[in-house]
């Protein structure tokens, strides 16, 4: 991908290295975003942004490290301007940015190797992310024993994952409650299918059964969900209806683990409901027409409801992001 | 079972001297054995135990590089796992003995290559946070560069290259991907070619390994000292302290807090078993605590909850402690545990770190370990034997929630630090050598 890219935008960037933001208006972020997540359904946001910031180092020419860090985070901006939900792009760009700054602080005068580095291996970084969703999942299908019974919602393919991991080991031998997203309803059926497809003996329940399910005793065992992004304080924001859930499973004294990728931790710190970084109208009150409900409702689920975080480096309590990312970027005033 | 006490102990002293007697492979057989039959059992003897043998191993079995030893130390060390699954200490004793190998080995690689200062791992410091950004800088720049690393000499001592980083950065960094897949033993074997064939660095190698296996036995026949010293500092003036069947940990914890403070202790028994040997054990303690001048109360387990609203801490002695923080201990801790909880009062672990598994609970129920029910009925009494299933959990997990503070010789933890004491202490690649160890040869 970046190779192409590179064949077409050297030419132009062998021009003038004045410093009038010479490729801004050539190179579209966003569109290159947008391309990257359909041409390919195994990318997650995150990477998909990573790999967009590097297409744009691409084409960008090697001038001072300064400008290429203003050019990266500007574009940035830009990027996450575009969606509505910022957080799952913003720990994909901040973790990009941070690792540039990280290894200029290291090595003085090296910057072209670190662009070089990047640019040589961008397809690399893509393959290693995909590489831990099955990191995660050699993490963690051991929680799914025989005679166990998951339950799980969405369609997160860390979850999916995971469960086809532990199906090759037992297959048939353990069972899956998934709560069916009516809103979605052809998502569902696909990943029922899947799940089917792998010899996972399947029960599918309306969102409004939840609660009775895990109110039969020791009908469910655990509880495995995705995350769209892990929050600094161990918290996740992911689909609407985790939460609930995840209360539920508080309250029946069910395991709630999270499948998720090292590279969705992000520097954000959720006080409450309100505050998951953007706007969003659950609530349209209306007297006279349906109300309308936002495409990819998120909702946040604090940490004290999270048993475990599955990643690709093993299972960790939700304490663990804190301690990443203050490893990395030094203080958490995302 | 009145012998068994003091005959678990005979057990081990008579398995270490036997040791230097019989070849190798009969003494592995023998502690397997020995480990099948509980004539070794609770954790500090099996930790005794598999330090020992994991010396002779290093000692006398045939290796002739660094992969080879890895092997013969992580096969020996799956057979006493399979032996007795239930003593998580065997396992980390093993994973300890292999981080320090795979230290040893990158530490003398690294001192041809380049002066990378890695401090010999001594079981018991602690390993300052590393900053790993330095680590894969250096790495990073010499293979992009091939310019040997300037100045800046990398001060990563616990994460060797070899180590897989664990850093986000991991992502975007050089180095290959090192997934759940890679085999641990191929990343030692591609970096340590100039091990071959070199007898005098093997020579090196072995008495270094021994070294640091001699410092694990130090360190865990130091830590019921060193939990102590934390007795003053947690034990206040007027205490009303509730132990349950104290071990020895626990027992020299009071002692030594007895020494400075006046406090009162309650001893938490379980119903009266026949033939026990533990009402006898409790009796010198119980003797030396008044002899300090402390009033000791016997309580039964069955009215617990009766005392639980006067007492200020529950302290309780791990058998061994799982990486989310919950503790395997002995049978009627996690109602105690959750009765101090209900009452507010603090409930406080000890544990040395080498009880302290990176094994996560998977599967609970095959922590706990099922005891002989010859304690609570005859087998004169006919009817009971034929007609009923009696079963004795001699131990059970105490959910984290319940914990408040855990005690280890390195000091006082929350359950969040945990994580970090366990990749001080064993390597990532080896959290799961009894499981991927069945793949080899």
């Amino acid at each position: 991908m970046s190779e192409s890219d590179a064949a077409l935008a050297q030419p132009v960037s062998t021009e003038l290295p004045l410093r009038t933001q010479p490729d801004d208006s050539t190179f579209d972020i966003v569109a290159t975003y947008r391309d990257l997540l359909a041409s390919d359904p195994d990318l997650t946001k995150p990477v998909a942004a990573i790999e967009s910031l590097i297409a744009l180092l691409n084409t960008v020419p090697s001038t001072t490290v300064y400008e290429t860090l203003d050019t990266v985070k500007s574009h940035s901006d830009l990027l996450i301007a575009s969606v509505e939900n910022p957080l799952p792009l913003q720990a994909g760009t901040d973790l990009f940015l941070q690792y540039l700054v990280a290894s200029l602080k290291q090595q003085d005068g090296s910057f072209d190797a670190v662009r070089q580095h990047l640019l040589r291996n961008g397809r690399l970084f893509a393959s290693r992310a995909i590489a831990a969703r099955n990191g995660i999942a050699e993490a963690g299908w051991r929680f799914v024993r025989e005679g166990k019974c998951v339950l799980t919602h969405g369609a997160s393919r860390s979850v999916t994952g995971l469960l086809e991991r532990a199906a090759k080991n037992s297959e048939g031998k353990f069972r899956v409650v998934y709560v069916r997203d009516e809103v979605r309803a052809e998502e569902s059926d696909r990943v029922v299918k899947e799940l089917r497809s792998k010899g996972i003996p399947v029960a599918e329940i309306p969102e409004a059964a939840v609660a009775h399910v895990m109110g039969l005793l020791r009908q469910v065992h655990m509880v495995f969900t995705g995350a769209e992004a892990v929050t600094q304080n161990g918290g996740i924001i992911s689909r609407i209806g985790t939460y609930q859930i995840a209360k539920l499973a508080a309250q029946a004294k069910i395991p709630f683990y999270v499948a998720a990728e090292t590279h969705k931790f992000v520097r954000k710190f959720p006080l409450d409901q309100r505050d998951i970084g953007y706007q969003q109208e659950v609530l349209d009150f209306s007297a006279t027409a349906p109300s309308k409900q936002p495409k990819d409702a998120v909702d946040y689920t604090p940490p004290e409801l999270i048993s475990n975080l599955v990643t690709e480096n093993g299972v960790h309590l939700p304490g663990y992001v804190f301690e990443q990312l203050l490893d990395i970027y030094g203080s958490l005033n995302g | 079972m009145p012998s068994v006490s003091t005959g678990h102990a005979l057990d081990l002293e008579k398995f270490l001297k036997s040791l230097k007697g019989q070849p190798l492979e009969a003494s592995v057989n023998s502690l397997i054995s020995l480990l099948k039959r509980r004539q070794i059992k609770g954790s500090e003897p099996c930790a005794v135990a598999t330090a020992h043998i994991l010396l002779q191993v290093v000692a006398r079995s045939k290796w002739h590089d660094v992969d080879s030893l890895l092997i013969n130390v992580s096969r020996t060390g799956r057979k006493l796992v399979d032996a007795q699954p239930n003593e998580l200490v065997i396992g980390n004793i093993v994973r300890r003995v292999l981080g320090l190998i795979r230290d040893e080995a990158s530490e003398d690689r690294g001192d041809t290559a380049d002066e990378s200062a890695s401090d010999a791992p001594t079981p018991t410091d602690i390993v300052p946070p590393t900053s790993i950004s330095q680590q894969w800088s250096s790495k990073r720049f010499d293979s992009a560069n091939s310019v040997a690393p300037p100045a800046r000499p990398p001060i990563v001592s616990s994460y060797s290259s070899i180590n897989p980083p664990k850093s986000l950065f991991h992502l975007l960094s050089t180095s290959p991907p090192a997934d759940g897949d890679v085999s641990p033993f191929r990343n030692s074997g591609s970096s340590t070619p100039t091990w071959r064939g070199n007898s005098g660095q093997i020579h090196a190698l072995r008495s270094e390994v021994i070294d640091g296996i001699e410092e694990i036995k130090d360190e865990i026949s130091q830590v019921d000292d060193q939990i102590a010293a934390s007795a003053e500092v947690q034990i206040h003036p007027g205490d009303l302290v509730l132990v349950h069947q104290p071990s020895t940990t626990v027992e020299r914890f009071i002692l030594r807090a007895a020494q400075k403070r006046k406090f009162t202790v309650l001893i938490a028994m379980a119903p009266p078993r026949r033939h026990s040997a533990e009402t006898q054990q409790h009796t010198t303690f119980r003797k030396k605590l008044s002899a300090a001048g402390i009033t000791v109360v016997n309580v039964m387990n069955g009215g617990l909850m009766a005392y639980m609203s006067r007492v200020n801490k529950v302290i309780i002695g791990a058998r061994a402690i799982v990486a989310t923080g919950g503790v395997v201990a002995d049978a009627g801790s996690a109602a105690i545990a959750r009765a101090a909880k209900e009452q507010g009062a603090a409930v406080v672990v000890l544990s040395g770190v080498y009880k302290l598994s990176p094994e996560s609970p998977f599967d609970e129920s095959s922590l706990i370990e099922w005891g002989d029910s010859s304690t609570f009925v005859s087998f004169a009494d006919g009817p009971l034997v034929c007609g009923a299933e009696i079963r004795t959990a001699l131990t059970e997990l105490i959910q984290p929630e319940l914990v408040d503070t855990y005690i280890t010789n390195l000091g006082t933890h929350s359950r969040d630090h945990l994580s970090s004491l366990i990749s001080d202490h064993y390597k990532r690649e080896d959290a799961d050598f009894h499981i991927w160890e069945g793949a080899l040869p």
